[in-house]
């Protein structure tokens, strides 16, 4: 018997909830018996243990190959002029690139016992599902938008969790409000860029509210944009 | 009637998919358009002449399951046409003038469009503050 430590179990449960969505049986042993082990890491056989740690250490090093090649982004914009069978191993691609990255978050999270992480992973997910219900053949996530999201999110982590949605191009669409008239939304695009939405109260004129938008990288998105507009609210 | 404005006073429903509501909560994502679409899809209450909204929106769920994969997750917005046309006009920066147009089709007759709304953040949160509103 082994007896993981919580970290260890939030791996394996990451790798557990992608499968679910995916059915990978790549990441997940089948020879385990989810009524006695998924759920319950005190009795989780070390055998079981052992061939997931294999399956994500070897997802890992997928990930440290090149998670997101820009060539193979540029591939998928451009799939009408591909074959039916060339689409559909782009979007095996796209959905491998797609799962490698939200169990990184996912593990990320876990790492450093981050619950607002965790609980914007199981977002993610959420979405994933119903992207996916939705349209079985989309990737359902934009694995760039969120790419972008997260490194976003995880340079400014005393922000508060957004609200999170997904755009008709399955980008990353998050938004922060407090109030009537305390808003910012940012919707995360592909390519490292952000368009972002700000609505404020004016000091001078409560009763006209200041509305900003427009697009700017997200390395910037920070410093040049939100702070001089005043989000202290948004922060924990 | 195709193309028949749709009065100030009338209200429209939009069928927010899961992946734009959180917590019951309508995103403003749910009003963003498909970059194929010419218009936003909305469903026209006063046409179908029932007598209270709860009828309406039960019409409109019948014609949802028929066209869509609808999600126990989903929502649907009821949007004010002359609430929500003003306050994109007044409040946005370009001074957008949306426009509601009866856009029928066989199987779904109330069927209407938002027109114009492309597409900046702003008119998106505006309608979405109109559906809060």
């Amino acid at each position: 018997m082994l007896n993981p430590s919580f970290r260890e179990y939030e791996k394996y449960r990451a790798a557990q909830n992608i499968c679910a969505v995916y059915d990978n049986k790549e990441l997940l042993s089948e020879e385990i018996d989810e009524s006695i082990g998924v759920w319950n890491p005190n009795v989780l056989q070390i055998n079981q243990f052992q061939q997931w740690s294999q399956s994500f250490i070897k997802a890992s090093i997928h990930t440290q190959w090149g998670l997101f090649n820009t060539e193979e982004n540029k591939i998928t914009q451009d799939s009408t002029k591909t074959s039916a069978s060339t689409q559909l191993e782009l979007l095996d691609s796209e959905e491998n690139k797609l799962q490698q990255l939200i169990m990184k978050i996912r593990v990320s999270a876990s790492t450093l016992c981050n619950h607002k992480l965790l609980n914007i992973v199981e977002r993610i997910l959420t979405l994933l599902k119903d992207a996916k219900e939705e349209d079985e053949f989309s990737v359902g996530i934009s694995p760039g938008s969120l790419l972008n999201f997260y490194s976003f999110i995880s340079k400014h982590a005393d922000l508060k969790r957004p609200k999170l949605a997904l755009t008709p191009e399955n980008n990353i669409y998050a938004s922060w409000k407090t109030g009537k008239d305390k808003v910012f939304s940012i919707h995360f695009l592909a390519n490292g860029d952000a368009r972002f939405v700000i609505f404020k109260p004016s000091d001078r004129h409560p009763d006209k509210p200041i509305r900003l938008s427009g697009i700017a990288p997200v390395d910037d998105l920070m410093q040049e944009v939100l702070i001089p507009h005043g989000i202290s609210w948004a922060l924990e | 009637m195709k193309n028949k404005i749709i009065p100030d006073s009338n209200h429209v429903a939009r069928y927010c998919k899961p992946t734009t509501v959180e917590n019951n909560e309508i995103l403003a994502t749910a009003f963003l358009m498909r970059p194929i679409d010419g218009s936003l899809s909305v469903n026209w209450l006063e046409y179908l002449k029932l007598s209270t909204r709860e009828k309406e929106i039960s019409k409109i769920q019948d014609v949802y399951n028929k066209k869509l994969k609808v999600s126990p997750m989903s929502r649907i917005a009821v949007v004010n046409v002359g609430l929500a046309r003003e306050k994109v006009f007044s409040e946005s920066d370009d001074r957008r003038n949306i426009q509601f147009k009866h856009d029928p089709s066989k199987e779904d007759p109330s069927h209407s469009g938002i027109f114009n709304s492309c597409l900046g953040l702003i008119p998106l949160s505006l309608l979405r503050k109109a559906y809060s509103l």
